[in-house]
């Protein structure tokens, strides 16, 4: 059950950070995945008054090997991963842009072209982080430096459906 | 809150993969051999709730919530039980991508 508070502080997020900032405050608020936050966010809050581009879901996933030292940067809460034995591969849901223009800041601050499919496995040394940071929570990034740090590796996927509009 | 669920696929791409890829194939041109690529699969099914992950994850060998499982093992999902659920076409896709070499992933959210 969400409380008035917690819409509060969205809404203040959402007022300052804008919807990205919105759904960080719903993941630490409750501990949940970012789609599930997403879904809370359309749900509970306003929708911005410029949507005007269309729905896409772009997606950037880290790939690599469990440890418990990482727990904490993945997409559920840490007991939920208690079993997992060291090493096994792990696919984690980092970052996500909802509109094209989203998409096309989130590509240039990964230093990467939108439909470049030859870069799409991201070159670390290629991220900007302080840009990045501008439409991610501080605290994204640097768990995205510490999946780095424990061999994970980044891919951008630009959408998960198919699309051919011009406007992308 | 309704569970979802989806099969992200990583791999190297082919230029015979192009049919089975989500965006119009202009969009691959220029897209060289081996270059690591993301798709996602089963998306349309799983994205139906719960009792559908839940007969998506079970068709792939996988139980939801251990992470353990999650990485497929192409050896352990039915195929036909699998394609009862999504369709002919989203098993080609789905054997296209594992003959090329690709690695396969269970995603729940929820």
């Amino acid at each position: 059950m969400t409380s008035d508070l917690e819409k509060e502080r969205w809404l203040q997020a959402l007022e300052t950070g804008g919807r990205i900032a919105a759904v960080a405050a719903i993941r630490r608020d409750l501990g949940v995945g970012l789609r599930e936050a997403t879904d809370i966010l359309n749900r509970n809050l306003p929708a911005e008054p410029e949507a005007e581009e269309p729905f896409i879901e772009c997606s950037v996933f880290a790939l690599g090997p469990y440890h418990p030292d990482i727990a904490d940067c993945l997409e559920y809460s840490e007991e939920r991963y208690a079993s997992v034995p060291e090493g096994t591969p792990m696919l984690v849901w980092v970052l996500c842009a909802y509109r094209p223009s989203g998409r096309r800041a989130l590509a240039k601050n990964l230093g990467i072209d939108v439909w470049d499919f030859n870069a799409h496995a991201i070159d670390p040394q290629s991220i900007n982080k302080a840009a990045l940071e501008t439409d991610f929570s501080k605290r994204e990034v640097e768990e995205i430096g510490r999946l780095l740090d424990a061999g994970f590796e980044l891919f951008f996927c630009p959408n998960s459906q198919k699309e051919g509009a011009p406007w992308a | 809150m309704g569970l979802s669920a989806e099969v992200i696929a990583i791999g190297g791409f082919r230029g015979e993969l192009v049919p089975h890829l989500s965006q119009d194939p202009e969009r691959y041109r220029g897209t060289r051999d081996g270059a690591v690529i993301v798709e996602s699969l089963f998306n349309d099914y799983g994205s139906r709730g719960s009792r559908a992950s839940r007969e998506l994850a079970a068709t792939l060998a996988v139980q939801v919530w251990d992470f353990s499982t999650h990485p497929l093992q192409l050896g352990r999902v039915d195929l036909p039980a699998l394609e009862a659920l999504v369709g002919r076409r989203e098993v080609e896709r789905f054997e296209s991508f594992a003959a090329a070499g690709f690695r396969f992933f269970f995603r729940p959210d929820g």
